[in-house]
């Protein structure tokens, strides 16, 4: 008799698939692709001009992004901690399951799933450029890098606003909606104006998807009419983006494990 | 195998649902749960399948501390605890077969499973599956993950007399080898699986003990008695003037219920009299368990 799959993989491979038919996950998928394509197909139909360049083209889908990812992570994994406070968590949580090895199963799947958009999001961008101009845009790999760690850091940051909201799905995905659109903006805003660099903040982080697509990338440090503004180097935004998905995750197994399934 | 609570108490706000609960299950078997409706059957199951913690004391299955070691205990137990749902969005071959790999098990034998369980066709969805489908689909995974302990709340509640036949027969057969801490409010169900009964109200330990010895220590003291002809009130009154009867309700000019004070020899006496009389039946009048119940809870159900 064949030995079965370790717990871990078995976590993963399960919740991995769920995603991956789940309405939600084609539905992303299908506006990711709208987006992307949309400007091809005016210009295909000549409802619009042709840009005249890769990085015209791809202007609006990449400076779109964050916004997309934003809202695509919540879609994803708002619910990957609060689903477990729901009937279905009456059987997951009366196992012999580290509350860790969950989160770290539902972030990996989200991880996959969340993943796989975004790398077909720029393979179609590429496709796209080279389909028109037989090129793409400068630094377009590393742009592309950067929008899936923004991605990754997203889910991860989402994953613990619902184990920190867990009584509500749609509850943790409009606090994360708040907290990147208005929140983090806000907050970066205050700190900026006291002439301290943001770098708390994702948001202050994800600059660094549109900087590399529109160069020349700005200093870090500006300083103009007695206001000093930061921009992040790229060593620092990734060092922002990757220490959320390790700071979201740590925080989210911490208060997940605390939690207790009194209601359902 | 053993289950234990030691000192458990809980409270939820200012409502205290445990009260020091203490409760040892050892070796295999049925052990029944039963209090009425908010006593604290549910809470001491989830505070054993790790689901809430407890405030104070400690609950443990076969030695290991379920709040301190969750992953060891949780080992030994499977669990229908309230009213779980299957995920969704698998199948019920895929479910049941999940269940058992994340206790290493290879093969779930969803052959057998779907005999013994009646289960739906293994293809269908959970989500698309009736309340009594889902139930027997999440046993089927319990059973799956073959676990020394069983812990089942009211686990027939809202299933058609059909379905809960599948649930009792599969408790029959696993109390054989395993032990089961079965929660329910049929005590007729209580009566034909449990080997032993606790009986909790308001968060405390009321009882325990033996179905059989709890039955005959709350047995009722009266007999119904179903006479061969249609019978004089006068000659039932008679037993009462001589003393071995204290009381007597009649229910139909053939059928009596007749009180005798309640030992061992004045039942003998009395049976000795009225068969004098020619029955056609003649049995207690309470239902052993269903009385101790009754007692022990001042009448709630």
């Amino acid at each position: 008799m064949s030995r079965p799959p370790s717990l871990n993989a078995t976590l993963l491979r399960t919740y991995t698939r769920l995603h991956f038919r789940s309405a939600r996950f084609y539905t992303l998928l299908f506006f990711y692709l709208l987006l992307m394509l949309l400007v091809p197909a005016l210009v295909l139909t000549k409802v619009s001009p042709n840009p005249g360049s890769a990085s015209a083209l791809l202007a609006f889908p990449v400076n779109f992004f964050v916004i997309l990812a934003t809202l695509g992570s919540a879609v994803l994994a708002g619910d990957s901690i609060s689903q477990d406070f729901s009937r279905q968590g009456l059987f997951t949580l009366s196992q012999p399951i580290a509350r860790t090895a969950l989160v770290a199963a539902r972030f990996g799947a989200a991880a996959i799933a969340g993943t796989t958009i975004t790398l077909v999001y720029f393979a179609v961008g590429a496709g796209e450029t080279y389909a028109f101009y037989g090129t793409t845009v400068a630094n377009y790999a590393e742009i592309a890098a950067f929008s899936l760690l923004y991605t990754l850091a997203m889910i991860s940051f989402v994953m613990l606003l619902s184990a920190t909201f867990y009584r509500s799905q749609t509850l943790s995905i409009v606090i994360s909606i708040l907290t990147i659109f208005i929140f983090m903006p806000i907050v970066q805003a205050i700190l900026a104006s006291k002439g301290f660099e943001p770098w708390p903040m994702l948001t202050y982080a994800s600059g660094v998807i549109d900087a590399l697509f529109s160069p020349p990338y700005p200093p870090h440090v500006q300083s103009a009419a007695g206001i000093t503004s930061y921009f992040p180097t790229l060593g620092e935004g990734a060092a922002i983006m990757a220490g959320y998905v390790v700071v979201s995750l740590v925080l989210c197994a911490a208060i997940y494990r605390r939690r207790e399934l009194k209601e359902v | 195998m053993d289950i234990a609570l030691d000192n458990v108490s809980k409270r939820f706000g200012k409502h205290t649902v445990l009260d020091k609960v203490s409760l040892n299950m050892e070796g295999k078997g049925c052990f029944g749960y039963l209090g009425p409706n908010g006593a604290g059957k549910t809470t001491s199951m989830k505070v054993l399948t790790s689901l809430i913690r407890p405030d104070s004391g400690t609950a443990s299955i076969n030695g290991f501390n379920v709040t301190k070691e969750p992953t060891r205990a949780l080992k030994f137990v499977g669990s229908i605890v309230e009213d779980p749902e299957p995920y969704t969005s698998m199948n019920v071959r895929e479910f049941i077969t999940f269940a058992a790999r994340i206790r290493g098990v290879a093969d779930p034998h969803l052959d057998e499973l779907t005999r013994v369980l009646d289960l739906p066709p293994l293809d269908s969805r959970c989500n698309k599956l009736s309340k009594g489908q889902k139930r027997r689909v999440l046993l089927g995974a319990v059973v799956a993950q073959d676990p020394e302990v069983l812990i089942l709340d009211e686990p027939t509640a809202g299933l058609d007399p059909k379905e809960s036949l599948i649930f009792r027969n599969m408790i029959l057969s696993m109390k054989k080898e395993k032990l089961v801490l079965l929660s329910s409010h049929l005590l007729y169900e209580v009566t034909q699986l449990c080997d032993r009964v606790t009986f909790i109200d308001k968060g405390r330990i009321i009882e325990s003990g033996g179905v059989e010895e709890l039955a005959r220590r709350f047995s009722s003291k009266s007999i119904r008695v179903e006479f061969a002809r249609p019978l004089d009130e006068a000659e039932v009154a008679a037993l009462k003037q001589k003393g071995i009867a204290t009381g007597y309700s009649r229910e139909s000019e053939r059928t009596y219920v007749i009180d005798f004070d309640g030992t061992e020899e004045g039942r003998e006496r009395l049976v000795e009299e009225v068969v004098k009389l020619h029955i056609r039946t003649l049995q207690d009048a309470g239902l052993g368990l269903e009385q101790a119940y009754t007692e022990l809870m001042g009448g709630k159900q």
